[in-house]
């Protein structure tokens, strides 16, 4: 029982982690890989996460309590940054696209008339903040998210299945598997990317790999049913033309009984509460990195000082089209963090637990 | 040293203490001298028994201590003694004293019902300002030898007497070591207040939610001490201090545990959705009115925009002024004599209720508002944790008045983010166990 209890808030971080994105980027994201059939991209994306999840979770199961840079540092002062620093990197360009594109969200939907600058001080103080509080922090407020916002955020999204016409899911199977030589597949990868945070998670929490597969597999179909949402009500045409295909979906909903006009206000505030457990996450895990790799740098200057990039660099993206560009600028970093990082834990992993076991 | 030194430095002390007595006494035929403070123990009946529980032969001033329980002590801790309402005998030529047990003057409250937190179907004995009655009713409750009591000194002559009080099959015995040392740590200040304890065993004066849950009741203790939680008992205080505190103590009271477990249930939710509502139901009011009426249903909206049709100023202003009069009013009638306490509830009642509506200084609408959140802040367990939320509320309000409700969820993530990261000694503030 008390081992159960103490490993419930990193399984609940993980589905809020994914949460975040899976209803937030996930279906816009998927849908622009291709024409049709969008459940075989996904389909693709699950087993790609699934994969890269399998190597990091073996590499993190051979040294219990170690994270990331714990791994990397004793490599040597170039083999160490080489890793950490696109990891790093990485990090900070998803708190960046999940900020920025959440700010957008919000200033569609909340408050068209206030500057982006002013959105993006709330939102950067507030990721900043869960940061300076530290990751055990987030995981426990997750566990408070999650009780709070994942029956909002359920309800919100099974009340879309009122406008659903399940002839939209034809034609089922694309046989040319043309998302395959897009890049747009592989600017998208960003949605398999939050399983990288639980290479933090072994200082705070020990995993189990068996109940972390176990968490990905509602996770996993969350994501496909994430993605037919909007084509159900919309049709797949349409919605590959909507940049929040969700938000557009919710919009569509009318409830009668409720108070408020449109349901769409409970996802914003859900989905809300999960991007700043994701966002602070990483800001905290930022500065985790590079105070264990420079000790000589505390965590909470590191932490400021990513979080004024982050706020800085959202101001500089004039809109949503530069967005998008980005997401392909960075595909090699991409692929770098989602391929390469858990492959180097498995590597570690090994050569620890062998060194451990001759000695 | 001087032979009479203990007489002499007593009165010398007397000189400036009038309440302090010192009289010559014949005790089964060896002159000495009592001293006491009058003002603390019953000198007639005093001297009564103190000749009662000595037997009809002549002793010398060694036996007398024997005899009577006597406890010898230096000149320089003999004033002290008597401060805490003992009663000293000193020898013929003043040179020795002990000290022994008197009858105290009658200063105590007897055991009373609750004064603040009264509870419905579940024993009903509060604590009282005495420490010792305190230990004794706590023993009551809890019949076992596992209930460890220690006492601690604190430094500095004002500090008052603390008991620590904890089960030792539960609680961590690290847990315990950790506050006996903070709380034996030299002070800054005296430790009269809960506030200075505060201070004491978390190093900050600086915190919004308090390490220490105050309860009056016995039975509300041992129900934390089971969950290896400590109590802290202060002399003069009628409450306990158990400490380390924990959301639980926001909406559990063992109360609810004389209720059905479903029913309990319900209570308990009742008492989270008051937390949410008095921290989010202003900040909603002004986030709807002001930033987002767009997301009301349009007739909703509508008759909102009517009821504030002549209200002369922003949504914000209107309820931060009205918020700011609930504040005064809660804050007149915790002191007011009973008798004016209708008066105010009366006067309050119609100018919050009436007049001001009529006046069109603010809609109905904030009426209903304020009155809800009022009412959810009190469904709190604990005035320490209302009190925090009706001071959180302000920041959430300006939050909301800013961002809408954008702001007031962005106000109510940061809340819960900053009530993970407390953890006293180390124990996370944030845990339902």
């Amino acid at each position: 029982m008390q081992r159960n209890a103490s490993r419930l808030p990193t399984y609940l971080f993980i589905v809020g982690t994914h949460t975040g994105l899976i209803f937030f980027l996930y279906a816009h994201a998927t849908l622009r890989t291709t024409a049709y059939a969008h459940w075989q991209p996904a389909i693709v994306y699950i087993c790609i996460e699934a994969l890269c999840l399998f190597l990091l979770l073996a590499g993190l199961a051979r040294v219990p309590g170690k994270d990331f840079a714990d791994l990397f540092i004793p490599l040597g002062k170039v083999a160490s940054l080489l890793l950490l620093a696109p990891l790093v990197a990485y990090f900070l360009l998803v708190s960046l696209m999940v900020m920025r594109s959440f700010a957008e969200l919000v200033r569609i939907m909340f408050v068209a008339n206030t500057p982006m600058w002013a959105l993006l001080a709330l939102l950067v103080l507030l990721f900043m903040f869960g940061a300076f509080m530290g990751g055990d922090s987030i995981l426990r407020a997750n566990v408070v998210f999650s009780a709070l916002f994942l029956p909002v955020l359920l309800f919100a999204l099974s009340s879309c299945f009122k406008n659903a016409d399940f002839h939209y899911l034809y034609p089922l199977w694309n046989s040319s598997f043309d998302f395959l030589r897009k890049q747009e597949f592989y600017s998208s990868m960003f949605v398999v990317s939050p399983f990288l945070v639980i290479g933090m998670l072994p200082p705070l929490s020990p995993l189990r790999p068996r109940g972390v597969f176990l968490t990905m597999l509602p996770i996993w179909a969350l994501c496909l049913i994430a993605l037919h949402i909007p084509i159900l009500v919309f049709g797949t045409p349409a919605a590959r033309l909507l940049v929040f295909p969700f938000l557009a979906t919710m919009d569509s909903v009318s409830l009668l009984w409720l108070v408020f006009d449109r349901v769409t206000l409970f996802y914003a505030v859900s989905i809300m509460a999960f991007v700043s457990v994701h966002a602070s996450f990483l800001l905290w895990s930022i500065g985790r990195i590079v105070h264990k790799r420079f000790p000589k740098c505390p965590e909470k200057p590191v932490i400021a000082a990513a979080a004024v990039a982050l706020f800085v660099w959202g101001l500089m993206i004039p809109g949503w089209d530069w967005l998008q560009n980005m997401l392909f600028w960075e595909t090699w970093l991409r692929i770098l963090a989602v391929f390469a990082i858990p492959a180097a834990v498995l590597w570690r992993g090994l050569i620890l637990s062998r060194r451990r076991a001759a000695s | 040293m001087r032979a009479n030194s203990c007489l002499a430095d007593l009165q010398q002390a007397a000189a400036s203490r009038e309440d302090l007595k010192i009289e010559p006494f014949v005790l089964r035929g060896t002159p000495v001298w009592i001293a006491g403070l009058e003002s603390l123990i019953q000198r007639a009946k005093t001297r009564y028994e103190l000749l009662g529980s000595l037997p009809e032969i002549s002793c010398s001033f060694e036996e007398l201590a024997a005899r009577l329980f006597g406890e010898f002590v230096p000149s320089s801790e003999l004033l002290g003694k008597l401060l805490q309402g003992k009663l000293a005998v000193l020898s013929g030529d003043g040179s020795r004293a002990f000290v022994l047990e008197s009858e105290p003057a009658e200063l105590r409250r007897t055991v009373d019902l609750p004064k603040e937190e009264t509870i419905v179907g579940a024993p009903s004995a509060a604590f009282v300002e005495d420490l010792n009655t305190n230990v004794g009713l706590l023993r009551q409750t809890f019949v076992s030898a596992d209930l460890q009591v220690e006492y601690v000194s604190l430094r500095g002559s004002a500090d008052k007497r603390i008991a620590l009080v904890y089960l030792r099959s539960e609680a961590p015995p690290q847990l315990v070591t950790e506050i006996r040392g903070r709380l034996s740590a030299p002070s800054r200040q005296p430790v009269r207040s809960d506030q200075a304890l505060i201070s004491q065993l978390t190093g900050t004066r600086w915190q919004l939610i308090s390490p220490l849950y105050n309860t009056e009741l016995p039975e509300q203790v041992s129900e934390e001490l089971l969950r290896g939680r400590v109590a802290i008992l202060m002399d003069g205080q009628c409450t306990a201090a158990i400490t380390p505190s924990s959301i639980r103590n926001f909406f559990a009271m063992f109360s609810d545990k004389h209720f059905p477990y479903p029913l309990m249930l319900a209570i308990r939710a009742v008492r989270i959705i008051g937390l949410l509502v008095a921290l989010l139901l202003p900040g909603l009011y002004v986030a709807l009115i002001a930033v987002n009426p767009e997301t009301l249903k349009i007739e909703l909206a509508l008759s909102l925009a009517m009821s504030r049709l002549d209200v002369p100023y922003p949504a914000f202003i209107e309820i931060i002024i009205m918020l700011f009069i609930i504040e005064m009013v809660v804050e007149a009638s915790l002191r007011l004599p009973k008798s004016i306490g209708p008066t105010i509830t009366m006067v309050g009642g119609i100018i919050l209720g009436q007049a001001v509506v009529q006046a069109q200084l603010v809609s109905n609408l904030v009426i209903i508002v304020l009155a809800a959140t009022t009412i959810a802040n009190f469904t709190l367990v604990g005035f320490n944790n209302a009190l925090t939320i009706r001071f959180l509320k302000y920041s959430i309000v300006c939050l909301s008045a800013m961002y809408g409700v954008m702001g007031l969820f962005a106000g109510l993530i940061g809340f819960i983010l900053y009530m993970s990261s407390i953890r006293w000694y180390g124990i996370p503030f944030m845990r339902l166990r």
